[in-house]
């Protein structure tokens, strides 16, 4: 009799552990959520150069991750650059270095058009009539310094 | 004494648990999320080359199905475009509008929309007015989780097409 709750009392110190174990993994919400933080892409970026001196670059995006941190445009003068991570951070108007190019953004809840004026090159140089740039767009999260894949290239003949 | 040893080792193990459980507390989107397509553009709007529509989607997520675009005449209540948009029969409203034939890298998706069939119970098409103003929208969509992105933006369009 003695033998037998001794071994209820064993089973007991083995199942019961497990038993929670057991439903803590099922219920732990693994399969809810992604495991890694990614960003959207923003998307649909263009580039005109219809002010003397001056690229207007623009592009959508919709980034409602709570770790969302802003946008780095890309500069460069070839493609190849941009495709490799060569190109350069266009500077935020702050001229904040270490900050994305649109920078204190907050998640958002619908798709937003965004608009970026480029004077110079990336080496404060100005911008050079028949030269053509190139841009591309990154999503950003300083908190997990992660980006996005890139928007896609665009480019640009500055003539005027 | 073997009380003791029982809480001893529940406790542990909840200690493992919990640490285990902290891991995972790092729950970046709900794991159906999907990014939402943007940038909807009207690239032909006249009866020569007919009524296009043009957006961006960059999906990658594995349980993504396909593009659902949608129609609406106030900008506020959308109805689906089913596959095929360009109906010469009944659409099949199982469909997304656009199917996901690549999950990689960034495509653009042209929808070429001359007649449209309102979901669900109507079987007779509905031809698009000269001079009407219509909204298009997109979603992309998950058929493992039937959920959808958030919407792109709304265009407005005054339909020239044919």
């Amino acid at each position: 009799m003695r033998g037998s709750k001794k071994m209820a009392n064993k089973a007991l110190i083995v199942i019961f552990p497990a038993v929670f174990m057991f439903l803590l993994y099922c219920g732990c919400g693994l399969e809810t959520y992604q495991q890694v933080p990614i960003l959207a892409s923003p998307l649909g970026v263009t580039a005109v150069n219809n002010t003397p001196g001056q690229i207007l670059v623009q592009f959508w995006g919709e980034n409602d991750e709570f770790f969302f941190s802003g946008y780095y445009i890309y500069m460069a003068l070839n493609e190849n650059d941009l495709l490799t991570g060569g190109g350069m951070p266009v500077l935020n108007t702050d001229g904040r270095a270490g900050k994305p190019t649109i920078y204190n953004l907050t998640p958002m809840t619908s798709a937003q058009q965004f608009s970026f004026i480029i004077t110079s090159y990336t080496n404060n140089s100005p911008l050079s009539v028949g030269t053509t740039y190139y841009f591309d767009v990154k999503a950003y999260s300083a908190e997990y310094n992660i980006y996005s894949y890139s928007s896609g290239i665009t480019n640009v003949i500055v003539t005027q | 004494m073997k009380r003791l040893q029982f809480f001893a080792c529940t406790a542990a193990l909840m200690i493992v648990s919990f640490v285990y459980l902290g891991c995972d507390v790092q729950a970046f989107q709900p794991a159906t999320h999907l990014a939402a397509p943007l940038d909807l553009q009207v690239i032909s709007n006249d009866t020569a080359n007919g009524f296009w529509l043009q957006f961006e989607g960059f999906n990658t997520e594995t349980y993504f199905s396909g593009y659902f675009v949608q129609i609406s005449l106030d900008g506020t209540n959308f109805t689906n475009l089913y596959n095929p948009a360009v109906l010469t029969t009944p659409a099949d409203t199982n469909l997304t509008t656009i199917q996901a034939l690549m999950v990689t890298g960034e495509t653009s998706y042209y929808l070429n929309v001359v007649q449209i069939m309102i979901p669900p119970y109507q079987t007779s098409l509905i031809t698009l007015h000269q001079g009407t103003t219509y909204y298009f929208q997109a979603e992309a969509y998950s058929s493992e989780y039937t959920n959808t992105s958030r919407p792109s933006e709304v265009l407005s369009v005054i339909y020239n097409g044919p």
